[in-house]
């Protein structure tokens, strides 16, 4: 039975098909359908493996109306059409292969801003290839960019100092901040003027 | 980069210790400013282990500095200062916002009351003197007073007083400010024998149960009066039922208990009143006299569940245990007004001594919590374990227009911060004295693993 508050009338709605007017069997499987779109999710696999189904499986839906219910457009659903399991899942591996799959946690900005330092000149290719190295995941140059942005990592100077070694355990104490000169505690990511009337302290 | 610190890892607590200073400067004045500096310095002192004020002086740590507010590490002078004025209400004040009555609030609590003395060697000053058990004398001290929840292993409050102050003088009022603040559903209040030197000062309790009735139990350890244990010891052997108990080590032959549940008749008022004893006979072997622990109860539960309740007391004890060796809780500013007219008669400043106090009570807290959210089992490690394993570990600041990235130096085992790190970075807090800049902590990943031989 439907309701006013079911989730699939919109779903529903929003393809142009009536939930009252469905035949039976037309309105058990887009039931099934979509419950396997909310248990799956919508990514490009279970889209894909949902539109080779519905497109096949003789159910009378027009296939307009498939690219409405599945988010596609309708060049796309009618290119699918004809297509073999095994030719769809074949273009499905295609059309993922290589695609960033990572995420860029917070957590990976110390070392990526440590290799900044060190690497003044390496380019974004570069950085993502650090990243796949160091943390096993790849990203995407958008993904770089934004999260450079966030962190502040984007103003990156032509000849920024080089990160010393990570001394060892027995070396005793930190580097002495009353020591430093002034232009020393001004670190190389700040830009240039400051962003208070006054020090912090 | 900002430069090297010996403390990246204690960034991790930089969370709490925000939560703490904008409720101190919601109670606290700070005419010379120094609240910042003098309320971080002293949270992250117990965090690092920097035991005492005047090592501030060998501190030039930049991560210590921008821990404590600032880009250089603040002098002792102007922590010392602001800890010597602070005034007793607003310390009160900070306390009551601070304290973590969450953890009773609507729930069955089992919290112990306990006094830890802090023994002082002034010569000067004639202050108050209390009995150190520590060291079995009687002299010169100063008291807190605290609440420690047992079922979390947490404090929920404290008090500062005279070293001539009594358990039993704040008793009461202890137990009616954890019902009044923490609103637990049921409260059982587990006292050491202090609270009960005299019988008015155990009727006193009485009295409390049978306002708060049906939500409130005390249980407390009677003191061994000789005459009173002369009556325990007259039970009939009848009466005592024996437990068996683990030996000393694997293999030892077990411990033999005796408990025995009777009424002893206290005098208060010029009435007598009945009050539910259970005498506990801890039998020892060979020519040692048996040792005898009585209990003063109200609960309703069995002999055994009285004593395993009241056993569970001791990790109150193991509490002030870690906060005197690893917290330097020994070391908080003293009571007495050093500006007094007369030495002979000080007067009793209850504000630094209980502000300082509390601090310790908090990172106690906040370690246990971090503790707590670590992979692995660290559930309940000291804070001195933390601080050799977490806090104190080396690493790089590095300083952006918008954050503050702090790296720590590869370590083994760092795998067990993953979740902690993450669900800090996702809090997103920011360092007003570092112009709003967020705080970003990173591990740096180890290589591959070696291969085995």
């Amino acid at each position: 039975m439907v309701t006013a508050t079911d989730p699939f009338v919109p779903w529903l709605a929003q393809a142009g098909l009536a939930a009252d007017r469905l035949p039976p069997e037309q309105a058990a499987l887009l039931r099934a359908a979509f419950r396997f779109r909310q248990r799956c999710g919508d990514d490009y696999y279970s889209t894909r493996l949902l539109s080779h189904f519905l497109l096949h499986c003789d159910s009378g839906i027009k296939v307009a109306q498939v690219a409405r219910l599945l988010g596609v457009s309708r060049p796309t659903a009618s290119r699918q059409q004809g297509l073999s399991s095994k030719q769809a899942i074949q273009q499905a591996h295609h059309r993922m292969d290589g695609r960033p799959y990572g995420k860029l946690l917070p957590r990976y900005a110390g070392p990526i801003a440590h290799f900044l330092l060190t690497h003044p000149d390496a380019t974004r290719a570069d950085l993502i290839d650090f990243i796949g190295h160091t943390f096993g995941v790849r990203v995407s140059r958008v993904a770089v960019y934004h999260f450079l942005k966030r962190f502040g990592l984007d103003h990156v100077p032509a000849h920024a100092p080089a990160a010393p070694a990570v001394p060892s355990a027995a070396t005793p104490g930190a580097l002495p901040a009353a020591a430093l000169p002034a232009p020393a505690l001004a670190p190389p990511f700040c830009s240039a003027a400051r962003s208070t009337p006054a020090p912090s302290c | 980069m900002l430069g090297r610190t010996q403390y990246a890892g204690a960034f991790l607590l930089i969370g709490p210790a925000l939560g703490w200073l904008a409720a101190a400067r919601a109670c606290l004045a700070d005419p010379c400013g120094a609240l910042g500096r003098g309320l971080l310095t002293s949270a992250f002192a117990p965090v690092i282990g920097l035991e005492r004020l005047w090592h501030l002086d060998a501190m030039e740590d930049v991560g210590f500095a921008l821990l404590t507010g600032g880009r250089r590490c603040s002098s002792r002078h102007t922590v010392g200062g602001w800890r010597r004025h602070l005034g007793w209400h607003e310390v009160d004040a900070f306390c009551h916002r601070t304290s973590p009555w969450h953890h009773v609030r609507g729930a069955t609590a089992l919290v112990s009351y306990d006094e830890h003395t802090i023994p002082r060697w002034t010569r000067k000053f004639r202050i108050r003197k209390g009995y150190v058990t520590t060291r079995n004398k009687y002299m010169r001290c100063e008291k807190l007073f605290c609440a420690y929840d047992l079922l979390s292993g947490r404090y929920l409050a404290v008090r500062a007083t005279p070293g001539d102050w009594g358990l039993s003088d704040l008793a009461v009022p202890l137990v009616r400010q954890t019902l009044a603040r923490g609103r637990p559903a049921y409260l059982h209040a587990l006292f050491d024998a202090g609270a009960g030197p005299s019988d008015a000062a155990v009727m006193a309790l009485w009295d409390l149960v049978e306002q708060e009735h049906p939500r409130l139990d005390v249980t407390l350890r009677a003191c061994r009066y000789p005459h009173r244990v002369r009556q325990w010891k007259a039970l009939p052997s009848g009466l005592f039922v024996s437990y068996p108990e683990p030996g000393r080590y694997v293999g030892a032959p077990p411990k033999e208990i005796r408990l025995a549940e009777t009424e002893t008749v206290l005098q208060a008022d010029g009435a007598g009143r009945a009050v539910r004893t259970v005498v506990c006979r801890e039998v020892v072997p060979g020519p040692k006299k048996d040792r005898w622990h009585p209990l003063f109860t109200t609960g309703l539960v069995g002999p055994d569940e009285v004593l395993g309740l009241f056993r569970t007391r001791q990790r109150h004890e193991q509490a002030y245990r870690v906060g005197v060796y690893d917290e330097a809780l020994d070391a908080v500013p003293c009571g007495y007004d050093k500006q007094s007219p007369d030495p002979q008669r000080p007067r009793f400043h209850r504000g630094p001594l209980q502000m300082i106090g509390w601090l310790v009570a908090l990172v106690y807290n906040a370690v246990a919590d971090l503790a707590a959210g670590l992979t692995g089992d660290w559930a309940g490690s000291h804070v001195r374990t933390l601080r050799r394993m977490v806090f104190n570990r080396p690493g790089t600041v590095y300083e952006t227009p918008t954050a503050l990235l702090v790296q720590l130096d590869p370590f083994a085992g760092q795998e067990a911060l993953v979740p902690v790190v993450d669900a800090f970075n996702d809090k997103r807090h920011r360092l007003p004295w570092l112009e709003n800049r967020q705080v970003v902590i990173s591990l740096t990943p180890r290589g591959p693993a070696r291969s085995g031989p």
